[in-house]
């Protein structure tokens, strides 16, 4: 597995760790807990990320692991 | 009514229109048929895969399920899903695709090579697709009741024949060609309705405080128990990269970067529409109808009481193209899982390929008939319920294919027990009362990992001819 890849994985594990954390779950924001603000934001940025790094990689012709 | 139903019936008719000129290709030959001759483009397969997974769920269903328990717990089932698309990326597209099989019952087959696995997977893939195609016809039934005035009934049947009809002539290259116009269509639908309602209201999160503060729930944790939330997001974050309507599109792109792409592409689109969904249509639906008896119903109240009959006609055909790009995918990966994985090798050596593809044909219609006995009497919360079923398939199949592709010391023996042990408990917990709802798969995945490692370690070790063609996928 590209190192990229296992970074990414690693990230967004703790992403989702921190997310169902208690306090996210007690916390509000606009109305809504930060739980849920967290999971709108993983949402966003997860393909986001995931996008720009494959087409970096492909960019760079490295097709070693894409 | 008279608009709406014309502007449906023209756009099921170019569906059918569609699996008939997809027929003369798909026909003569086993490649064809399930993965379009595996030539589909990147843009053309990620709008053919986000079409797949946004369901009539996505739409109807995901609206329903933040209007009854809340945008966070909605949301943690979407993240899942979403982060299932990178590890889908990451882990199996490429070894996936360099393996170039038509399902994920063929890759496990060959790497756990027992005449068990060829029942064992497609049995858990029917059983579960079935309930996920009745949901899905609830939720083309009630749009079509709703807006355009058809009865219950009437509705799933008209449906039903319609998608089985060219599914069932025109295979992938149909799916893939109709599931690019549906996924558009619902793109510009619930896009477009998003933006006129924060034309009219301002930004998300000036919806969310007001919906919030006249329905807090809307935007609470306190709802549901936490396992139920954990379940949700780990439920689709490992169906995604095993789920065979999704597996299948691997196999349908014409390289093993391309099957990245287009999952990663996909992924982004998905994200789009799902919040736009959550965030914007279903908090403004709270504040017009707080008080709905069916949560389902929050989206075609909202059209049809706040949008005129054009907007409301491309609305129903938004929706029904929703239930027909996850339906069609859905009846040929359970059509593929009796025909091809469970009788494959008996048709192979008995009937020639056009022989075959008539069976699936059969198969396909028996499905979508027996699904549209079931979905007469419908489930409520749709997306919860198909999320049941789609949990067992990530409880028996994800460590057996991830492991199966990344941990050499995975044996036949490991495989089967994690199959068989991942589903077993994963039934077992959903079914008892004492635990919270959908938090099964925090007990079916860890007791499939533990299975693996235990039984392999029991076992005997992987052939080393099999060895090396699992490291030559990875090249």
């Amino acid at each position: 597995m590209a190192s990229a890849d296992r970074w990414y994985l690693i990230v967004i594990t703790l992403f989702a760790i921190i997310a169902f954390m208690p306090w996210a779950r007690t916390v509000e924001v606009g109305g809504m807990s930060m739980f849920g603000w967290l999971m709108a934001l993983l949402m966003v940025f997860s393909p986001a990320i995931a996008l720009v790094q494959l087409l970096i990689r492909k960019n760079r012709g490295d097709h070693s692991d894409a | 009514m008279t608009l709406e139903r014309t502007l449906v019936i023209l756009y099921l008719f170019g569906c059918v229109i569609i699996g008939a000129l997809a027929s003369k290709r798909v026909l003569a030959s086993r490649d064809e048929y399930w993965v379009a001759g595996r030539r589909i483009g990147t843009w053309v397969n990620a709008m053919a895969i986000m079409a797949a997974l946004a369901s009539g769920g996505s739409i109807i269903g995901v609206m329903g399920l933040a209007y009854g328990r809340g945008i966070p717990y909605t949301l943690s089932l979407f993240a899942g899903a979403v982060i299932g698309f990178p590890l889908a990326s990451i882990l199996v597209a490429k070894p996936l695709r360099n393996f170039g099989k038509f399902t994920i019952t063929d890759f496990l087959a060959f790497r756990y090579p027992h005449p068990a696995v060829r029942i064992l997977v497609p049995f858990l893939i029917v059983v579960s697709f079935t309930v996920y195609i009745v949901a899905q016809m609830k939720a083309a039934g009630i749009t079509a009741e709703t807006l355009l005035g058809i009865p219950y009934q009437q509705a799933v049947t008209l449906s039903a024949v319609v998608f089985v009809l060219y599914v069932s002539i025109g295979g992938m290259l149909a799916i893939t060609w109709t599931d690019v116009i549906q996924g558009t269509l619902m793109l510009i639908v619930i896009l477009g309705t998003a933006l006129a309602m924060m034309a009219q209201n301002g930004a998300p999160t000036n919806i969310i405080a007001e919906a919030t503060a006249k329905a807090p729930e809307l935007g609470q944790v306190a709802n549901e128990p936490l396992g139920s939330y954990l379940g949700l997001f780990v439920i689709w974050a490992a169906a995604i990269p095993v789920i065979p309507h999704i597996v299948m599109r691997v196999f349908t792109a014409k390289d093993p970067q391309g099957a990245r792409l287009s999952l990663n592409i996909a992924m982004v689109v998905y994200s789009i529409m799902i919040l736009a969904a959550v965030m914007v249509i279903v908090p403004v639906g709270k504040i017009a109808f707080p008080n709905l008896q069916d949560a389902d119903q929050v989206f075609l109240e909202v059209m049809k009481y706040q949008f005129p009959p054009l907007i409301r006609g491309l609305a129903v055909a938004a929706v029904i193209a929703a239930v027909m790009s996850t339906t069609d995918a859905l009846l040929l990966a359970c059509s593929s899982a009796i025909s091809h994985d469970l009788l494959g090798n008996y048709l192979k050596k008995h009937v020639s390929e056009k022989v075959e593809n008539r069976i699936n044909v059969a198969i396909v219609w028996v499905v979508g008939g027996v699904a549209m006995l079931f979905a007469y009497s419908p489930p409520k919360l749709i997306t919860e319920f198909y999320s049941a079923a789609i949990g067992m398939l990530s409880a028996g199949l994800f460590v057996p294919v991830v492991a199966g592709l990344w941990w050499k010391k995975a044996n036949l023996t490991g495989g089967i027990a994690s199959i068989v042990i991942g589903a077993g408990v994963y039934l077992v917990v959903q079914f008892s009362p004492s635990f919270p709802p959908l938090s099964a798969i925090l007990y079916g995945l860890p007791a499939s990992a533990l299975s693996m490692v235990i039984f392999s370690w029991l076992g005997s070790p992987m052939a080393e001819d099999l060895k090396s063609t699992i490291e030559r996928l990875h090249r």
